[in-house]
């Protein structure tokens, strides 16, 4: 299609912020009924362009509020509550793959009522399991497990980060399940990191033994105290490799860490642990690796300023419930 | 067929929403905006069960017109002074007093808007100060605390840089429809 002044016009607003007064005039502009034909073609050509786009953030908000929306899922997840098997399976249908659900299912062992615990931005909570087992579990993770455990297995179903201590007992596994993949202990301390926005999932054995089953369970691992599994949900793969126990502990005590991190995963972390949205565009973003760490009391002010330093091409503006990210050019 | 709509809804939500932020320029917006259609689409199962090559531009037009309609029920205020300035400013850059006669006078306008708004800082407002208050250069430099020169050479980058854009632009369409007259010609 030939390039012309409506493409023009849209290509230049859609790529660049204006101030207010100009985006009146632009929208007055597209609702004229002049060249209106011309007009949809080139809102289809941007239509195409979106396609290409990233996936917008927040992602998972979205498809809460979507479930809430069409009235599959109870509105309010800040508090701990009851359900219903039924419920939570329908939740779950919506929540993760078919296969973790048959897993779920398959043997039974989620009888009786079920607990959900979700833990909110910024805030971190221990819980003790019916069998005695201690679970912490990180900002916005959701566990789900059974008033008391009496199937053959301890099985308790992740969407987040946690951490859990094991009550030893060899006769009922304990097992930890997530999309694509499931970790099986008998005692023992561990940490799994399965937010569902994140590609990877990460699990970290401290000490004992663990088994990690993963890609619809067909591989498994058996691994050591101080390894760590990471598989992407994406592309399939898996890495083994010696994890520092202290950083993948340091969100217990607090502490933010970041280890190799590309900004946007950073981004990503820091809108769990603080209560502000980033707003951002991707390509003013480098594709560089950082690590940092924080100590328990940093504020994000104090946390991007020096992101923004040792990046030396963001600028950022903290504004209400939002971190506005800029470059620097 | 919850499940079938949240892969639909997975699939097809992240498209939706940067179309969205990419007119509204606003995160919450696009966001309101993409919820609405999924909820007018949850509605209308036939429309998403079986999947079929018209689904992607039913989506399109759906979001398209939920975003047309909140725009067509925003008034602005019509500031006639600025409207005739602006029309000034165009036909000095495009060399052409009949610019109100060119029927992509309205996109002329807006390409000069967006331009404007691009613009360094400064130099903007010096600009304005210049062909919209209609405020001499010896008055702009008293006002701003610059030299006459500064001015001048402000405005003079300005015009460059708006000239950049439009001209170009109708250089390019120009030049495409002759060459295009050429060939036609030719056969």
């Amino acid at each position: 299609m030939m390039k012309n002044y409506i493409r023009q016009v849209i290509e230049l607003f859609s790529q660049n912020d204006y101030p207010i007064s100009v985006q009146k005039q632009f929208r007055h502009w597209l609702a004229d009924e002049d060249h209106a034909e011309e007009k949809m073609e080139a809102l289809n050509t941007l239509w195409k362009e979106a396609d290409q786009e990233k996936v917008p953030q927040g992602m998972k908000q979205s498809i809460r509020r979507m479930q809430q929306n069409i009235g599959i899922r109870p509105a309010s997840s800040q508090k701990k509550y009851i359900l219903r098997v039924w419920q939570v399976v329908a939740a779950l249908l919506l929540a993760v793959s078919s296969v973790s659900i048959y897993l779920l299912l398959e043997k039974g062992d989620f009888s009786g009522d079920l607990i959900e615990c979700y833990i909110p931005t910024a805030e971190i909570r221990e819980l003790t399991l019916p069998d005695g087992s201690s679970v912490m579990l990180n900002s916005k993770s959701t566990l789900f497990y059974p008033e008391s455990f009496n199937g053959e297995t301890r099985s308790v179903y992740l969407m987040g980060e946690a951490y859990f201590k094991v009550k030893p007992d060899k006769k009922h596994p304990f097992i930890v399940k997530g999309a694509d993949f499931q970790v099986t202990a008998l005692g023992t301390e561990f940490n799994v990191n399965s937010y569902s926005e994140n590609e990877e999932v990460h699990a970290t054995l401290i000490s004992g033994s663990v088994k990690v089953e993963y890609n619809n369970l067909i591989s498994s691992v058996i691994l050591k105290p101080n390894e760590q599994l990471s598989y992407n949900k994406l592309t399939k793969k898996s890495s083994l490799q010696q994890s520092q126990v202290d950083d993948v502990l340091a969100w217990q005590r607090g502490e933010t860490v970041f280890s190799d991190a590309h900004l946007e995963d950073i981004f990503t972390r820091l809108e769990r642990k603080y209560p502000y949205t980033f707003v951002y565009s991707f390509h003013s973003l480098n594709n560089n690796t950082y690590s940092f760490r924080f100590p328990k009391q940093a504020t994000l002010d104090e946390i991007m300023k020096i992101v923004s330093q040792v990046t030396g091409d963001i600028h950022y503006v903290i504004k209400d419930n939002k971190c506005y990210i800029t470059d620097k050019k | 067929m919850e499940k079938d709509f949240q892969s639909f809804f997975t699939t097809n939500f992240p498209k939706v929403k940067n179309f969205a932020r990419r007119l509204l320029k606003s995160d919450e917006d696009a966001e309101d905006v993409a919820q609405d259609v999924f909820c007018k689409l949850w509605q209308q199962p036939e429309i998403w069960q079986t999947p079929n090559d018209k689904l992607d531009g039913y989506i399109f037009v759906a979001t398209r017109n939920i975003i047309l309609n909140m725009f067509k029920h925003q008034r602005i205020e019509q500031d006639y002074q600025a409207d005739f300035a602006e029309n000034a400013i165009l036909c000095e850059i495009i060399e052409d007093d009949q610019a109100l006669k060119n029927i992509y006078y309205k996109e002329l306008l807006m390409i000069l808007r967006l331009a404007l708004a691009k613009m360094p800082e400064r130099r903007r407002v010096i600009f304005e100060a210049s062909r919209f208050q209609g405020l001499s250069y010896k008055d702009i430099a008293e006002k701003f605390g610059v030299s006459i020169r500064t001015v001048e050479h402000q405005v003079y980058l300005a015009l460059i840089d708006l000239k950049k854009i439009l001209l170009f632009l109708i250089f390019l369409l120009a030049s495409l429809s002759s060459t295009l007259f050429l060939v036609v010609f030719k056969v």
